[in-house]
């Protein structure tokens, strides 16, 4: 199989993974504890920890890193898969994944194409499950844009300026859970590492929840349409070497937020994209101003309460707020009128 | 979210360890709780509950009450007047009295505490506030607060606020209690505050003042269009209900959906009417200057729950100050545990309130927490005749029963050798007195005779509540131009 077509493979496996995310996303709910929202000083928390695993990585022996991936990756995909399977499947998926990357590394068929399809089966659950656990834990559009501004920068000096990544996946590509979405194996091999996955796939699954569904599809199409772009340019030897792929995937990140914004003033909380707010019940606070002119043109004697409907009618009127209340609910029951002092009152 | 983790684990490891408990973190947590409630439109609080009742395995709670047991009594050997002295008299070192040993330390009588409070206060204290009990079921006894411990109950209470009420940002509170009851009223307006939740003070005021404030729409941005919370003493409760069906109001006329109520005894005949009234929820709670912050609610069941984190709770016999037995009254003996509680430090504090221990294990949502009866009343104020005694509990349950007698009721016991007399305040109706008279024997009271007296004055030794602490508004009678003090 050629390159190019590995590329495209590469692509086609991509937007599987999206539109599974995507998916999951609307029809699963993922635990979270009872108190808690994924905010900035999580994402600082997660980038500080992105950035000292591949030198810690380096330094620590195979076996170890090795177990560390295995450990992870099999929680995580037991806790993507139970929600959809139950406890008893998602234990064999997990389990029968974690007993087959280990079983193929260990025997030396690391770099064979078993190992290949079923090292994207275990990174295509582990992106699902890592992006819906942090988009339904309520991080925001601007956060993950800040997050992967701070990673492309972050990519462009690991692996352009600095051979930090590149020894990494080196080290990390034949072991068990490698983080890394490949198609093809030996030199025809592309890689597409799962950082990089992470936020082509995260982006559109935030952008459907703070700003709708049709932002999401532009989200997807803009995070693909790199992944795509990339592809070309690797399949027509525009590029040769390893580039990182965050340094072209962030800025169309960035950009469609401040789109986005401009076009929706406000992110939607989880609460609203689930329709499980109430704020919707909390009636508006009405207009004041018929309620004031009411009480600047009476100026009556003795001073009453007035109880005004926002059209300026008066419902009713007594000589305490609590009267005048009650004279106004029995008047029309399902409005609630402004209360207003009708005494000698000038206004400027 | 992880920042929510690291904050809850180094609050966890200041209270397993009685360290001083940073206010910051407790700030962070709220801040966390009303982030969680912005984001995901609600609290999981059937989950939050059913962690806060679930109960810890007894020998770890036994050995953090050891722990904080021995660091109270240490720091209350080492800090205060009182104890240095005490335990020097009985002999103890502050090592030697452990949970086992803890009877050899008798109760601490409220007496000794209001004589002179400063014998109390630890001499590494920085006060900021000293609170004075209403002194309705005797004369007041103060205590000294440090602004930590403020800070720290205003926080706790505002977790409280929105874990076990669920008060949201949208909420507003209206505080029915006397404004001189600076401390749990303070506290609670710093609770709200932290919660998000408007507040209006509006103090133990005329009630029909109250109700037309109560009636009177809140039209403000981000809030419900009427107060939704009120805060308020049973007897004042009553006074607002018995008011308010006078003066023809119905729960319509408010905006009411939950009650707090405390400090005095709340009865199932005022929590039935009141609910009625208000249509609203009503949460009991149990609270008092001398223990503050440690406190209690009551749960579905009845029980009244103790927060054994910020405590010790006994419940012994009045006279031998013996463990009571499943089943039988005693009096509640309460320590404070620092790191919630540390400038008036008090060890086994008998607080006079009389309760009846369960007969079994609770079986409710708050199982975790140590339980008994609702208040039955002050031992100081608890009559006898023989070896029956009568219950203050007893007395209002059959008087608020009959609305027919004024609010909030005003009673005094005689007792005999056959039986109490019973002088109640209230219309001089034959029907009415043989109807108390009959509910009075069908709950088996030993009520020899009921008295009525139309003037409150006439009843003899008369019991206070806190409706009697009332604070003046003026008021204007706009139709005839005139002012007075209402």
């Amino acid at each position: 199989m050629g390159a190019a077509v590995n590329w495209l493979a590469l692509c086609a496996a991509t937007a599987v993974i999206l539109l599974a995310a995507w998916q999951y996303f609307r029809r699963v709910q993922v635990d979270r504890p009872p108190v808690g929202v994924f905010n900035l000083r999580d994402v600082a928390f997660t980038f500080g920890v992105l950035i000292i695993i591949p030198p810690l990585y380096l330094d620590l022996p195979a076996w170890l890193v090795g177990s560390i991936l295995v450990l992870t990756a099999t929680g995580l995909i037991f806790l993507t898969t139970r929600p959809m399977f139950g406890g008893r499947i998602a234990i064999a998926i997990a389990g029968g994944l974690a007993v087959g990357e280990v079983v193929l590394t260990t025997r030396g068929y690391g770099q064979s194409t078993a190992f290949v399809v079923l090292n994207d089966i275990a990174i295509a659950l582990l992106v699902v499950g890592v992006c819906n656990i942090w988009a339904q834990s309520g991080v925001r559009a601007r956060d993950v844009a800040v997050f992967a501004c701070a990673v492309s920068v972050f990519d462009l000096v690991a692996v352009w300026l600095m051979p930090l990544m590149l020894e990494f996946f080196s080290q990390v590509r034949a072991l068990p859970f490698a983080p890394m979405l490949a198609v093809g194996t030996g030199d025809a091999a592309v890689v597409l590492g799962l950082g990089d996955l992470l936020f082509v796939v995260l982006w559109p699954l935030v952008a459907v929840k703070a700003f709708g569904g049709r932002a999401g599809l532009v989200a997807a199409a803009g995070t693909l349409g790199c992944v795509v772009a990339l592809a070309i340019a690797f399949s027509t030897n525009v590029f040769t070497v390893a580039v990182p792929a965050m340094v072209f995937v962030a800025p169309v990140i960035v950009v469609q937020y401040l789109l986005l914004r401009r076009r929706h003033p406000a992110e939607r909380s989880t609460g609203e994209y689930r329709g499980t707010v109430h704020t919707g019940t909390l009636p508006p606070v009405p207009d004041l101003t018929a309620a004031l002119a009411v009480a600047e043109s009476g100026n009556r004697r003795p001073a009453r309460f007035l109880a005004v409907h926002h059209d300026g009618t008066v419902l009713g009127t007594g000589s305490t707020p609590g009267a005048a209340s009650r004279a106004a609910r029995a008047a029309a029951p399902d409005v609630t009128p402004v209360l207003v002092l009708d005494s000698p009152w000038r206004g400027p | 979210m992880l920042d929510t983790a690291w904050r809850q684990l180094r609050h966890g490891w200041s209270v397993t360890t009685t360290r001083r408990i940073r206010v910051a973190d407790l700030h962070a947590l709220i801040t966390h709780v009303r982030a969680t409630v912005a984001e995901f439109g609600r609290l999981n609080r059937d989950q939050l509950l059913e962690a806060l009742g679930a109960a810890p395995d007894p020998e770890f709670r036994r050995s953090l009450d050891e722990r904080r047991w021995r660091a109270v009594v240490r720091k209350a050997y080492e800090e205060t007047t009182f104890y240095r002295q005490a335990l020097d008299r009985l002999g103890l070192r502050p090592a030697d009295l452990t949970l086992d040993r803890i009877a050899e330390l008798p109760p601490t009588p409220k007496a000794v505490l209001r004589a002179l409070p400063e014998a109390f206060v630890s001499a590494r204290a920085d006060v900021a506030l000293q609170a004075f009990t209403t002194g309705t079921t005797g004369i007041p006894t103060s205590c000294w607060f440090s602004a930590y411990e403020l800070d720290l109950a205003a926080g706790y209470g505002a977790l409280s606020l929105m874990i076990n009420v669920g008060v949201e940002t949208r909420d507003v509170l209206a505080l029915f209690t006397s404004s001189r009851a600076v401390l749990g009223g303070h506290t609670l307006l710093q609770a709200a505050r932290l919660a998000g939740a408007g507040t209006v003070v509006c103090g133990t005021i005329d009630p029909a003042e109250a109700l037309s404030r109560l009636a009177t729409p809140v039209h403000v941005p981000k809030k419900k269009p009427r107060i939704s919370l009120i805060s308020v003493v049973p007897s004042y409760l009553s006074l607002l209900v018995r008011t308010g069906e006078r003066l023809g109001y119905t729960a319509a006329d408010f905006g009411v959906e939950r009650i707090l109520c405390g400090g005095e005894i709340l009865t199932d005949a005022l929590r039935a009417r009141a609910r009625a009234f208000f249509g609203a929820e009503i949460q009991e709670t149990f609270a008092m200057t001398e223990v503050f912050p440690f406190g209690g609610q009551v749960c579905s069941h009845g029980h009244l729950h103790y927060n054994a984190d910020h405590g010790l709770v006994e419940v012994l016999d009045p006279d031998g100050f013996t463990p009571t037995a499943p089943g039988e009254v005693g009096t509640l003996v309460i320590t404070p545990f620092p790191p919630y509680r540390e400038t008036t430090v008090v060890l086994r504090l008998n607080t006079g309130d009389l309760v009846r221990t369960l007969a079994g294990e609770p079986d409710c949502e708050l199982a975790g927490q140590p339980a008994t009866s609702r208040l039955l009343g002050k031992a100081a104020l608890t009559t006898r005749t023989g070896d029956r005694p009568l219950y203050q509990r007893e007395v209002l349950e059959l008087l608020e029963a009959h609305p027919e007698l004024p609010a909030p009721v005003r009673y005094g016991i005689e007792a005999a050798d056959d039986g109490f007399d019973l002088h109640v305040h209230g219309p001089e109706d034959a029907v009415l007195l043989a109807e108390l008279e009959k509910h009075a024997a069908d709950a088996g009271l030993p009520v020899r005779k009921i008295v009525l007296h139309r003037a409150p004055d006439e009843v003899p030794l008369p019991a206070f509540n806190r409706a009697l602490l009332h604070e003046t508004t003026v008021v204007r009678d706009e139709e005839t131009g005139t002012w007075a003090l209402r």
